[in-house]
């Protein structure tokens, strides 16, 4: 129990260390000394709120590294590492760009549930094509009331989906009589090498280019930085947040798949808290919670982040309420690390 | 004198990123006097609201010092400034709309009447009676003070900054929608303030009310003091004239032949207790100026054109056919576009790159099925960039960084991707210096040699006059009047027909 504790001390410490070099070529803008020389200048002032996630992605790697030594640092363990973040991403990229556009998605762990358990019942009566249908059809579903009861009906997107999140859970058990449901063999590709890769690797750039490359993405955008504006802009608000939610549903589904499969079965309880870790892995990531800004990639590194957190303390046999302690300990480190207060005059 | 004056500044410098908004020679001084109302003068984005907002604790000029009676001030808030005897009454409305007056007058002076932060309800009332007491109208103290009329709220707030008997006050601006009564209540309760030895900052646009209220004025263009003036030796031409400075105004000398076509009309339009039955009519080319203060409608009407909100009556045509706009999504479709009075709420993305910003309103028409091509984006934002002389470090910079002209540019060069019939702006170049100001003039001019039918809705009565080619004007929701431009136009005039 005492070197456990001595562990997370030194991760704590290490991660306060960083701060000072991260935080020092922006200092002198505040103060006014650089702002005088270079009135334009833009990217010191950025500089540091998106090194964060990378500077703590590399410093939880070098930690593991140095403290589990080869336990950490082996191909079968990053295999796995890679596993979980993918389990986590997927979901997460829909949360990302829900996030972007200024709102939340809490019913994101019960949406995977659900679109699981209804996927395993689906399939293993109708098979595994139409059961994977069933299951981005369940998603989407999902995500489609939480859209319309939050533009049409205009409820805060925050009360909505803890609606859906008590909503889809209490489907998912009643559906499956509280039983867990056992999946059809051939649903496990999803779960194993490289079905799970392929999977990942596919939601992975279609989030990008759907943010990036089209006039969707843009309009995400927009609607996150300031929704007057987008909708000043002959911008269709609210036909942008439903198909949002439905993306955020269609993602949700995919992670509840992906879940099922490697666990063999879905289960009624899976994935519970588990919008918590989507919203960590978003915000860890660097996407920050007022809308307008962030990128798919960070989504990656911030799951990344989270999975090897979880992973490492596992290895160096921390034990489970250390290991939560810890979990939120580094997220509110990271959103202390790259907030840029100077530009937020309230913080809510 | 051999007294310290009541407020120096010294070479009091304020810098924001792209603009310097307030700039005084390196021993330059800016004195103030006890016993003064002070006013301070100058067009839209001089820097009057820069000072007071350095006097007052609010921001920290960037160079230069100020001195407190020959004593060195430097305020870290508001409430230090408050300390040192300095309040300030703001511009915008600054009460707690669903509190009451007596909630309202003693907002922050909690520990006057709750030592230990209880208070008995009594208690406050006394002290609330006994600030109100100052003022010369009654004012009920249990009304909720959001349903009061606006000159009420701005007495009530002075009541406020009253009451914590401060030496110098600062008013921001304060007759801009008054009455004429609520005026004459507030400048009594000014010259009261003054005779027993205070001071007042007074910033305001009406010179007429200048000449007769204030002691001295001291005239700012593009942040530099030109000069101060005894206001009771001066008249009202020679403040306008240093106020404007020697810069030559672009005024339109366009002939709108009477066979153009029409592009806008409205015939009895009105929009639910703002506007009232107001018809006009905007031809292909013609800049169609629409004065008048405020809450006269304007803005309800320009948002009833473009699908924001719905007229209660009446019929709006674009090009000879009558349109039911349910959303700006159909406006921007008919090729209406609207240029926001509020540029960095409602008018552009601050932390959005130029040319994705640029890009918002036409993705309908750039993308292909759906998909963008970033590079033809940047090309275009590019091109308009340069057409509108918007001064940045290229397409990728972020609007944040720009001046207030600048990001006007960009929230005008929005809308310029594609061609549009009708163009609708709202104050265009507040806060713009006058080089900008100049630049987005001869845009507007450019667009209409192109024949673009606009819409310019402005408080800046010189604006309206130089600019547009008719000029209707608007009090409480109806048109008061209607010019041409054809014949020389005086702001009086329109002043007139305002209030």
């Amino acid at each position: 129990m005492n070197t456990q504790s001595e562990h997370t001390g030194v991760s704590a410490s290490g991660a306060a260390a960083v701060t000072p070099t991260v935080i020092s070529p922006a200092a002198p803008t505040s103060g006014g000394g650089a702002k005088r020389r270079n009135p334009l200048s833009r990217g010191t002032r950025l500089l540091p709120a998106w090194l964060v996630p990378f500077l703590s992605l590399i410093a939880v790697t070098a930690f593991f590294s140095l403290t589990a030594g080869d336990r950490f640092l082996n191909t079968t363990n990053f295999q796995f590492l890679l596993q979980q973040t993918a389990i986590i991403a997927i979901p997460a990229f829909g949360v990302t760009l829900i996030i972007i556009a200024g709102s939340i998605d809490l019913s994101v762990g019960s949406v995977v549930a659900l679109s699981g358990m209804v996927g395993a019942i689906v399939a293993n009566e109708h098979g595994i094509v139409v059961g994977l249908a069933a299951a981005i059809l369940a998603g989407i579903a999902a995500g489609f009331c939480n859209g319309v009861a939050f533009a049409i009906l205009k409820v805060p997107s925050f009360i909505v989906t803890l609606g859906m999140l008590s909503v889809a859970r209490g489907i998912s058990i009643k559906i499956s009589g509280a039983q867990p449901e056992n999946v059809p063999d051939g649903w496990l590709w999803f779960g194993q090498r490289p079905g799970i890769y392929i999977v990942f690797a596919i939601c992975f750039a279609g989030t990008a280019i759907l943010l990036h490359l089209t006039s969707f993405g843009r309009r995400t955008v927009a609607l996150g930085g300031q929704e007057r504006v987008a909708k000043l802009s002959g911008i269709h608000v609210n036909r942008v947040k439903i198909a949002l939610f439905c993306f955020g549903g269609l993602m949700a589904a995919i992670g509840g798949i992906v879940l099922s499969a490697r666990v063999g079965a879905a289960t009624p309880d899976a994935a519970s808290g588990f919008e918590l870790t989507a919203i960590a892995a978003v915000v860890l990531g660097g996407t920050p919670l007022t809308g307008g800004i962030g990128n798919v990639v960070n989504t990656v590194i911030g799951a990344l982040v989270l999975s090897m957190l979880l992973n490492g303390m596992i290895i160096l046999g921390v034990s489970g309420e250390v290991q939560l302690i810890t979990q939120g300990i580094v997220l509110v480190g990271a959103v202390l690390l790259s907030l840029d207060r100077s530009k937020i005059g309230i913080i809510k | 004198m051999s007294q310290a004056p009541a407020l120096e500044l010294i070479g009091v410098e304020k810098r924001y990123p792209g603009t310097i908004a307030v700039r005084l020679g390196e021993q330059e001084r800016l004195t103030f006097e006890y016993g003064h109302i002070h006013a301070l003068v100058g067009q839209n984005g001089a820097g009057k609201s820069t000072i007071v907002s350095l006097i007052a604790g609010m921001q920290k000029p960037s160079a230069g010092e100020m001195r407190l009676g020959g004593e060195p001030y430097a305020p870290a808030d508001v409430a230090q400034a408050r300390q040192h005897g300095v309040d300030i009454v703001l511009q915008e409305p600054l009460i707690e709309e669903h509190m009451s007056v007596e909630e309202n007058l003693l907002l922050g002076r909690e520990g006057w009447f709750a030592p230990a932060g209880i208070f008995m309800p009594w208690t406050r009332r006394r002290f609330a009676e006994a600030v109100i007491e100052r003022l010369p109208q009654r004012i009920d103290l249990k009304a909720r003070a959001g349903d009061l009329p606006l000159e009420s709220q701005k007495l009530v707030e002075m009541a406020r900054a009253l009451a914590s008997k401060p030496r110098i006050l600062i008013v921001d601006e304060l007759s801009a929608a008054m009455s004429a009564h609520g005026v004459e209540a507030l400048q009594e309760t000014l010259r009261a303030f003054a005779r027993d030895g205070g001071l007042v900052i007074y910033i305001s646009h009406h010179l007429d009310e200048i000449v007769g209220l204030c002691d001295r004025v001291t005239v700012m263009r593009s942040g530099e003091v030109v000069t101060t003036l005894d206001a009771k030796s001066t008249t009202k031409q020679e403040i306008s004239s240093l106020m404007v400075g020697d810069v030559v105004e672009q005024s339109s000398n366009r002939t709108i032949p009477d066979s153009a076509e029409t592009v806008l009309e409205l015939r009895n339009v009105s929009v639910a207790g703002q506007a009232e039955r107001v018809s006009l009519r905007v031809r292909k080319g013609e800049v169609l100026g629409l004065g008048g203060l405020m809450d006269c409608g304007a803005d309800a009407l320009a948002h009833s054109i473009f699908g924001v909100t719905k007229p209660s009556e009446g019929e709006i045509l674009l090009d000879g056919k009558r349109v039911r706009f349910r959303s700006p999504v159909q406006a921007v479709s008919a090729g209406v576009a609207y240029v926001p009075a509020d540029r960095d709420r409602e008018g552009l993305l601050l932390n959005l790159r130029i040319d994705k910003n640029i890009d918002l309103v036409a993705l309908r028409w750039t993308s292909a099925f759906g998909f963008l091509n970033p590079r033809r984006g940047s090309s275009r934002a590019t091109t308009l960039i340069e057409r509108l002389g918007v001064r940045c470090q290229g397409c990728h910079d972020l609007p944040l960084n720009l001046s207030g002209g600048n990001r006007q540019k960009i929230a005008i060069a929005k809308w310029l991707v594609r061609r549009n019939r009708l163009l609708i702006l709202h104050n265009p170049t507040r806060g713009v210096d006058i080089g900008g100001r100049a630049e987005i003039h001869r845009v507007i001019n450019e667009l209409a040699d192109d024949g673009v039918a606009m819409l310019l809705i402005s408080d800046d009565l010189d604006e309206l006059i130089s600019m547009s080619d008719n000029l209707v004007i608007m009090r409480r929701g109806v048109i008061s009047a209607e010019f041409s431009t054809d014949e020389p136009l005086t702001e009086k005039q329109l002043i007139g027909h305002m209030v």
